[in-house]
């Protein structure tokens, strides 16, 4: 057989192994993967860390701090509170008591929040007999017991946030959604569609949008600004959670809804990071959805992404670092994230099987 | 009637005050089962008896030692400390100092009631009224809180009151067919203490050991014994 002939020099040829196909993936799983990415400025253990986001951040979280990094918890629960009691309650899941925050839209809005603008303090949503903060979601098991209580809450939330801002060195967000529920009369993004868990459902009221890259991009750009506004030093890394859709509003399959959410907050977040020298992209999305060798890193029902996962996407995170060889694992408070998710409540709307 | 107290070190302040005659038991007979603390976490339901796992010599009695306490061998069972203490939990010195009003009532109570259901204390008393044969006249006890340190006490900010967690101890309690017994409230002194006049001479479990440093503030005298017993049998009464 005629051997090929050799390729004459080009652009690639320089190009090192993790920019191959066949040298940077072919055949490898997840851990097998090397050379995955390098953050445009030093991360190690003293470099303080808020988080923040959609379901899968809060594994992030976790990670820090059983780690030993300087993960920053603005708003902690009491020592004596049991873990679990507190993580119930939404203590030490992310840097400050805000519940998920599956948008770039609701990110901006807590942001304003921390930032000064006031937060509407006439939004709570009642709730068998209780109220529900649509902006946090199940951060109170059944809710609160006053809306007054739930106002003070948060702006002690907000507070914290505030606080976690101007202490971190890094901003770590999870890009978790485009499509929300916002109030036309004044703006504000809620957590989850207004009747699925609390409030009452106003088609004058309520309106549905799915966000395109350019408003993620929008968005992240106000994000950068008002973080820089609290903390000029701030870094944003950014990830996007490879956890799918509940459910969709779209007239598409959840499928097709969830794959084009997912790459629409990929496609804005890779190209805001490459846009700016003080943002890092994060590919925890590729871990978990790329087409990697080995088993499923999904939970049977494809959706909840196992802890085997997550520390494998974590362990290419801490890689980057020069630390000490790294402890086990934290031990998971829950056994799949299946639980932390405030858009599962969309789940009970689901018909049943065909 | 016969009662068993079962519990950790802090037993020491109620055999010393019946050893001092400062309690008229009222022809009830009171045996003791207890060990120092480390140890009488590990007292669990097995085979039907509270037995003490690995630990050995640890029980002791007005009627002499047992091994184990069985079923019909009484009529009341009082549960005593071992786990809950909520003088440590809500201690000033050592506590966190976030403002109460950064928790909602509920979050505080349902760290109150885990604690108290997860105490060695509860869980005995809890596998115990489930289990056959076992009187059904049952108690639950706290731990003393700490005696108050001489001088200045410090300025720490206790996230639930007492009244918050004798109250839900009560329910817990009340949820397994238990009585709770509260510390006494003569014995109290601001800021989650005990009145540092009831630590004063107080002495270990075990009879032939020293006595306490004179400034330890973990244990209590016989006359905190006292108190405590009498509260014990007024409710059994």
């Amino acid at each position: 057989m005629a051997k090929a002939p050799k390729p004459s020099q080009t652009p690639y040829s320089q190009r090192p192994a993790r920019a191959f196909w066949q040298t940077g993936v072919g055949g490898r799983t997840g851990p097998e993967l090397a050379d995955l990415w390098h953050p445009k400025a030093s991360l190690n253990a003293e470099t303080k860390i808020a988080t923040f986001g959609s379901c899968f951040a809060r594994h992030i979280g976790h990670h820090l701090s059983a780690r030993g990094w300087a993960w920053l918890n603005a708003e902690p629960a009491p020592a004596f509170a049991p873990p679990d009691i507190a993580e119930t309650y939404g203590y030490g899941n992310f840097s400050a008591r805000t519940g998920n925050i599956y948008t770039t839209a609701a990110l901006v809005q807590w942001l304003g929040w921390a930032t000064g603008q006031p937060p509407p303090n006439h939004e709570y949503w009642p709730h068998n007999a209780r109220w529900v903060d649509p902006f946090r979601g199940d951060i109170e098991p059944g809710g609160f017991a006053s809306p007054d209580l739930l106002l003070h809450s948060r702006s002690i939330t907000i507070a914290a946030l505030r606080h976690a801002i101007e202490q971190a060195d890094v901003f770590l967000f999870t890009l978790g959604q485009t499509e929300y529920w916002s109030n036309t009369l004044n703006g504000a993004v809620y957590q989850l569609c207004p009747g699925a868990r609390g409030g009452v459902f106003d088609e004058t009221q309520h309106i549905f949008t799915t966000s395109s890259v350019l408003n993620v991009l929008e968005e992240l750009g106000a994000t950068r600004s008002l973080l820089h506004e609290i903390n000029p030093n701030l870094r944003l890394i950014l990830s996007v959670s490879p956890v799918p859709l509940v459910a969709t509003l779209r007239d598409m399959h959840v499928l097709s809804a969830a794959v084009h959410s997912k790459s629409v907050l990929h496609a804005a977040a890779v190209e805001f990071a490459g846009a700016h020298s003080n943002v890092d992209y994060f590919p925890s999305y590729e871990l978990v959805s790329g087409p990697l060798a080995g088993p499923s890193r999904f939970d049977t029902g494809q959706r909840n992404v196992k802890l085997s996962t997550v520390d494998m996407v974590m362990a290419h995170f801490f890689a980057t670092a020069d630390t000490a060889p790294a402890p086990p694992p934290p031990k998971p408070i829950a056994q799949s994230d299946h639980n932390d998710c405030d858009e599962a409540y969309y789940a009970a709307f689901a018909p049943g099987e065909p | 009637m016969k009662i068993c107290l079962i519990g950790d070190s802090q037993l020491g302040a109620l055999k010393l005050a019946i050893d001092q005659g400062l309690v008229e038991t009222g022809g009830h007979d009171i045996a003791f089962f207890a060990a120092v603390a480390g140890k009488a976490l590990k007292f669990r339901l097995v085979d039907n008896a509270i037995q003490p796992g690995a630990v050995k010599d640890i029980s002791y009695s007005t009627q002499g030692a047992f091994a184990q306490v069985n079923p019909s061998a009484f009529d009341a069972l009082v549960f005593y400390g071992t786990g809950l203490t909520f003088g440590n939990w809500m201690r000033p010195e050592d506590a966190s100092l976030e403002p109460t009003e950064n928790y909602t009532p509920a979050f505080l109570a349902a760290c109150a009631q885990a604690r108290i259901v997860r105490s060695t204390c509860f869980k005995l008393a809890e596998a115990v009224a489930s289990a056959p044969g076992w009187p059904r006249r049952l108690f639950i006890c706290p731990s003393p809180a700490r005696s108050a340190p001489l001088g200045n006490r410090p300025e720490g900010n206790a996230l639930l009151t007492l009244d918050a967690l004798n109250t839900a101890a009560s329910e817990c309690a009340a949820l397994i067919g238990a009585q709770y017994v509260p510390q006494p409230t003569a014995t109290l002194a601001p800021g989650f203490y005990t009145q540092a006049e009831f630590s004063i001479g107080s002495r270990r479990l075990i009879a032939n050991q020293p006595a306490h440093p004179i400034a330890e503030r973990n244990h209590m005298n016989a006359a905190y014994g006292a108190l405590m017993l009498r509260d014990i049998l007024a409710a059994l009464n």
